[in-house]
């Protein structure tokens, strides 16, 4: 019987030849590719994170079961759910103000529109119970704006949802925004810090800050050893 | 005795007749070894084709990269960016938010990128400052306060121009494209090679393919091959566009802002998306051959060649 000849007869070799040609290639051209850029790897390691995932602010407070406000109880810090960047973890309001205003965690453009921000880039600074200098800032004309009627000694009230903490204003002044004796980090008192723009007033940038320095009173303190 | 000789002589087994048999095997196997590598190399040639008529397409046109930035979604993207830098430089200024949002529009955007991108393409990579944004917010600021009964002194400003350099500034680094000269030398150098490339690929190939026909020793088995090279190139192009794409995980990138991260994944998925045209191209010409390559030569007793009408291929495998 005549050999039939694979590829000029046989119909498989319409699937298979075709296949082996591309396979190989694919082979090779990985292969290739591979060498070149496993060099690099690391560096374009740098460029790519393992998964970018777009996640939506929460609002803590909200999910929070009843905030009980019995004192300065001590919470483990791995028990509390820690902010991210964009949530809303409080609510302020200042004894003699109408204000009632939501706090998040961070300080960007978008967060500014929506209420109070939370200064968190840099180690000493924190949220409440934390033992740290605690920043918070909003804009004059919206979310502090009733700061120029607060007296001095009138409490502030931040109700977070892992208890309510309470601070007594003991100062107020008015510093150039690069002044950075306005705030210290490297405190280890618990102590909160309100700013805004000055005057309430101005059109336009205006250099200087309106400074509120409030003292720890009572309120959870995380424990971050636990 | 004359048709025993007859058959005798038309019988290829006959005394002798298997030696004939072999070397006419050996010589037809040998025959098929160049039309087959012939045939591979066509497949690297067209997909080689594939790359430059790719590139020439996309990296190298105005249009492609206008496309995807409106298919990207970045004038909506960075309008939604701008609009909350723009509220909160008003809210801490003095003024009411839709006096600076009301001079941007995510239409102007769209058109002020697609510019910029002309402009990139025609060799003008000048940053652009758009003044025009900080004079009419400048403007508006201005007439909102004379509205209010606020008159701008020296102080004042000062502190509004600020504020207006803010949103121009902004606009300026959001609409805007990246390391532009380094990115018209690239176009400009890839736009001279991928002539020379081009014109080398489509000779080489067509030298190729001329070269299969002709050492194939027959219109079906020439057809065979060139069905062969059309697949695999074909193949090939279908693994660049569907698997190597997602291999780059272009969405991970860390870019910022999101807009120029979305845009980039945009540009470069496109790129390998368009291997799947020259792969149905390449799949419907290797079609054409496959119907071309169906039936066989086989010899009667006689030793006369007929065409034997065998079921289509599809049905066979």
């Amino acid at each position: 019987m005549k050999k039939q000849s694979f590829i000029r007869e046989n119909p498989w070799a319409f699937l298979v030849v075709p296949l082996v040609f591309a396979l190989f290639t694919a082979a090779v051209l990985y292969g290739v590719g591979r060498s070149l850029v496993a060099p690099y790897e690391g560096l374009l390691g740098l460029f790519f994170s393992e998964h970018i995932e777009e996640v939506e602010p929460r609002d803590l407070l909200e999910a929070a079961s009843a905030i009980s406000d019995d004192g300065s109880p001590v919470l483990p810090l791995s028990s509390i759910d820690y902010p991210a960047e964009g949530d809303r973890y409080a609510t302020i309001s200042i004894e003699g103000t109408n204000m009632q205003n939501p706090v998040y965690y961070g300080d960007s453009h978008t967060i500014l529109n929506r209420g109070v921000g939370t200064y968190k880039d840099h180690s000493g600074a924190g949220i409440p119970g934390e033992g740290k200098t605690i920043m918070m800032v909003a804009h004059n004309n919206t979310f502090f704006s009733e700061l120029k009627n607060v007296q001095l000694g009138a409490l502030v009230k931040l109700e977070t949802h892992y208890g309510i903490s309470t601070y007594r204003i003991i100062d107020m002044q008015v510093k150039d925004y690069q002044d950075r004796t306005a705030y210290d980090f490297s405190r280890t008192d618990e102590n909160l810090i309100l700013y805004t723009c000055h005057p309430f007033d101005a059109l336009g940038f205006t250099p200087n800050r309106y400074f509120i320095y409030a003292e720890y009173l009572s309120g959870p303190k995380l424990d971050p050893a636990r | 005795m004359e048709t025993t000789d007859k058959a005798r002589s038309a019988d290829i087994w006959s005394e002798g007749g298997g030696e004939k048999r072999e070397t006419a095997e050996q010589k037809k196997s040998a025959a098929i070894g160049w039309p087959l590598v012939l045939s591979y190399l066509s497949a690297l040639l067209l997909t080689v084709l594939a790359v430059v008529l790719v590139l020439y397409l996309t990296v190298c046109n105005e249009n492609y990269m206008k496309s995807r930035v409106t298919a990207s979604g970045f004038p909506q993207i960075v309008y939604d960016t701008l609009l909350e830098n723009y509220k909160s430089y008003a809210a801490a200024t003095g003024f009411e938010s839709h006096i600076l949002t009301d001079q941007i529009s995510a239409e102007q955007i769209e058109k002020d990128m697609q510019r910029t991108v002309a402009e990139l393409y025609q060799g003008d990579t000048a940053f652009n400052l758009r003044n025009e944004i900080a004079n009419s917010t400048y403007d508006a600021m201005a007439a909102d306060a004379a509205a209010r009964g606020r008159e701008l002194n020296d102080t004042n400003k000062q502190g509004v121009s600020i504020v207006a350099d803010a949103c121009r500034s902004d606009y300026a680094s959001y609409v805007s494209i990246p390391l532009a000269s380094q990115l018209n030398l690239l176009i400009g150098k890839l736009q001279n090679i991928l002539w020379i490339v081009l014109l080398a690929s489509v000779l080489f190939c067509a030298l190729a393919i001329y070269l299969t026909v002709s050492l194939s020793g027959g219109r079906k088995t020439a057809y065979r091959c060139l069905f062969f090279a059309l697949t695999a190139s074909a193949l090939l192009c279908l693994l660049i566009a569907a698997a190597l794409n997602p291999m780059l995980r272009m969405e991970n990138l860390n870019l910022e802002p999101a807009s120029l991260r979305l845009f980039l994944a945009s540009y470069v998925r496109g790129v390998f998306e368009s291997f799947g045209i020259f792969a149905a191209v390449y799949g419907a010409a290797s079609a054409l051959f496959l119907f071309l390559s169906r039936g066989k030569m086989v010899r009667d007793p006689a030793g006369r060649a007929k065409k034997v009408h065998r079921k289509p291929l599809l049905n066979r495998l």
